[in-house]
């Protein structure tokens, strides 16, 4: 199978400016090499905390961050090379949702206006029958058709997210890029959204990157796991290989963390020391051995290459087959 | 062990809005002993955070306590004139967020914020609040505490910050504290750490807590006992293991059901349907009547009350689930 969308040494980085000039002073490593592929039916989910670069890598895919360098190839074609009508044509094929449903929808606009909105842009059909389709998109994400001439405000969360789903189905896409798309919403509200977007998947057959900081989602939700911390992807593999077998001493830390229903009041044994550092200034070698349990001498000299240590299993650590660890002189 | 340091009775907090008044709380009963924590959960408006609020006597126009006391050793926080019960605020009750800044002033030092609370609560004087405020900083491992006294909120990430809200409030070690939702911003190693912080206070302090989350699986971990919470209503309260592992009431039931879980296979999650009502369209009757599976005639006309069905184990319904 050829992949959907696969992208090589990925980079994004975003200037500091600092000082009357806005001179760049320094810059955020936000994605700072990363290669992936994504097959076509698939659900890839990205998982890290706080600036580990997930929601930017997202962004990147989809262009709407441009890349600070590095290549993106969807269906082999070079997705970083399209312009104008092409672009466009692109766009159609590759949506996004996003968290807050409360910011990405304008509270201007009536629900028909904003569901419209895609095929007014993308002159996808001649206008009279965009409130036809706008009906049917709202059937489509459980909602009444109703609630057409009503405002974002007037919904709760969990709808407000049906409509930005509603949205980004508008023009049939092939890979939707969904950034935490559920975070926001209450337990009850979040198994409706997750469940109402396997449905998507399965009736369109979507492909879904699927971006989120709760690991239990993810297991849930994914099909593929790909670990990221300070920039890079650290571990990536099938969900259940991942959850059942992580290799690199921050996932198997992040697993840990995670906690359990039903475990019992328990003393609480922090899986991991410290604060996940600046990317302005990511620590030399492995971004992780400031924090890392099992690190060696010359952990932080070199930073470690994705090895493959079981099928669709790569890993990047020195523990793992990354190499000798550099200056240590042993083979782990 | 189990000398009862917090009882609530019929708590009730009103909210005068314009299409009328709400109850947002409505007759909440709970009792928490030395040492032990009550984790409160519920989705977002079930009055968990109101509940809090009221018996720290935080509650604004328009909100309104309308009835119940809140006991602290017999004494109620409710028939207190406001200067005493200032007084109490930061020394025997204290009280920490989810967003650090809600408790922390921008414009002063942390330094500067401990030492005015400690001086006020403690009769210290400025040099001796000054090491008590170091000895905080350091017991919630912040590093560098006599850089960071001298700090500014923003100066601090957000986890140090959480920690020095913490030191902040526990510094006049008080009886009882009411943590709200305190790591749900964190990440999830950042909120292992506070965890394990709030937990290792609370053994040297003896404090009864009151820990609101809508994390069922932070509350597992650190609760002795639970209240689940909906619509401003008590459903189902009993010991932490009890109520994940018998749950009886069909919310808590569904609500558990509903959670993914790391290693649980199945391709869909059992949703709960339809949405929390508004407070202003609560039917008569049972508040979660409209989306639950085992809705019965009764349930429509009148609302059921917490009653006893084992020892520690309290239950507002009138069909619940079968005990397993």
């Amino acid at each position: 199978m050829s992949a959907l969308l696969s992208a090589r040494d990925l980079r994004k980085h975003f200037p500091v400016r600092t000082g009357l000039l806005r001179r760049e002073t320094a810059r955020v490593h936000a994605v700072d090499g990363v290669s992936l592929e994504v097959e076509p039916g698939e659900t890839l989910g990205l998982v890290g905390e706080s600036g580990c670069g997930k929601s930017t890598l997202g962004r990147t895919l989809v262009r709407l961050y441009e890349p600070t360098s590095g290549s993106i190839e969807y269906r082999g074609e070079d997705f970083l090379a399209l312009r104008g009508e092409r672009l466009r044509s692109m766009r159609r094929r590759v949506q996004m949702i996003f968290q807050d449903p409360f910011a990405s929808l304008d509270p201007r606009m009536t629900v028909g206006q904003i569901l419209g909105e895609p095929f007014k842009v993308h002159d996808a059909c001649p206008p009279r029958e965009r409130l036809e389709r706008a009906r049917a998109l709202l059937e489509t994400v459980g909602l009444n058709a109703a609630y057409l001439n009503r405002y974002p405000h007037e919904f709760s969360g969990g709808q407000r997210q049906r409509i930005s789903i509603a949205r980004a189905m508008a023009l049939r896409p092939e890979l939707v890029v969904a950034d935490e798309p559920v975070s926001a919403l209450d337990v009850s509200i979040q198994a409706q959204i997750l469940n109402l977007l396997k449905d998507l998947q399965d009736g369109f057959r979507l492909t879904y990157i699927f971006i989120s900081h709760d690991l239990a989602v993810i297991d849930h939700f994914c099909d593929r796991v790909a670990v990221m911390y300070l920039g890079r992807i650290i571990e990536i593999a099938p969900k259940d290989e991942l959850f059942r077998n992580p290799r690199h001493p921050y996932t198997q830390a992040l697993i840990e963390a995670v906690p359990r229903v039903g475990a019992g009041k328990k003393q609480m044994q922090p899986a991991l020391r410290g604060e996940v550092p600046s990317p302005i200034d990511p620590p030399a070698g492995c971004h992780f051995n400031p924090r890392c349990p099992k690190r060696h001498d010359g952990c932080d000299r070199e930073y470690p290459g994705l090895v493959e240590v079981a099928p669709g299993h790569r890993v990047a650590c020195y523990l793992h087959g990354s190499g000798a660890i550099p200056g240590a002189g042993i083979r782990p | 062990m189990t000398e009862i340091v917090v009882s609530v009775r019929e708590l009730q907090t009103t909210f005068h809005t314009r299409a009328g008044p709400v109850r947002a709380v409505d007759g909440i009963s709970y009792d928490i002993a030395k040492g032990r924590t009550l984790g409160i959960v519920g989705e977002s408006g079930c009055g968990k955070s109101v509940t809090s609020y009221s018996v720290m006597r935080l509650i604004e126009p328009p909100g309104e306590i309308t009835g119940g006391r809140v006991l602290l050793d017999g004494e109620d926080l409710l028939s207190l004139p406001e200067e005493r019960m200032q007084d109490y605020r930061g020394s025997r009750v204290a009280m920490i967020f989810q967003e650090p800044m809600t408790a922390l002033n921008p414009v002063l030092t942390i330094g500067y914020q401990m030492d005015e609370q400690i001086m006020r609560h403690m009769g210290l004087t400025r040099r001796q609040s000054r090491e008590r405020a170091l000895e905080m900083l350091e017991l919630v491992g912040i590093p560098a505490p006599r850089e960071r006294y001298a700090s500014y909120p923003h100066q601090l990430s957000g986890g140090m910050r959480q920690r020095a809200m913490i030191a902040m409030a526990l510094s006049c070690e008080p009886d009882f504290l009411i943590a709200d939702e305190p790591t749900t911003a964190l990440d999830v190693t950042i909120q292992g750490q506070i965890l394990e912080l709030i937990q290792k206070l609370q053994e040297r302090l003896h404090m009864a807590v009151q820990f609101i989350t809508h994390d069922l699986g932070v509350i597992s971990e650190i609760a002795d006992a639970v209240l689940v919470m909906y619509a401003g209503t008590a459903c189902e309260r009993a010991p932490t293991h009890q109520l994940m592992d018998a749950p009886r009431h069909p919310y808590t039931v569904a609500l558990l059901q509903s959670i993914p879980r790391i290693g649980r296979r199945e391709p869909r999650l059992p949703a709960i349907g339809g949405t929390v009502p508004t407070l202003h369209e609560l039917p008569a009757g049972c508040p979660f009547q409209n989306r639950c599976p085992r809705v019965v005639e009764r349930c429509r006309a009148s609302r059921p009350t917490m009653r006893a069905i084992a020892p520690g184990h309290e239950l507002a319904c009138f069909n619940p689930v079968e005990d397993r």
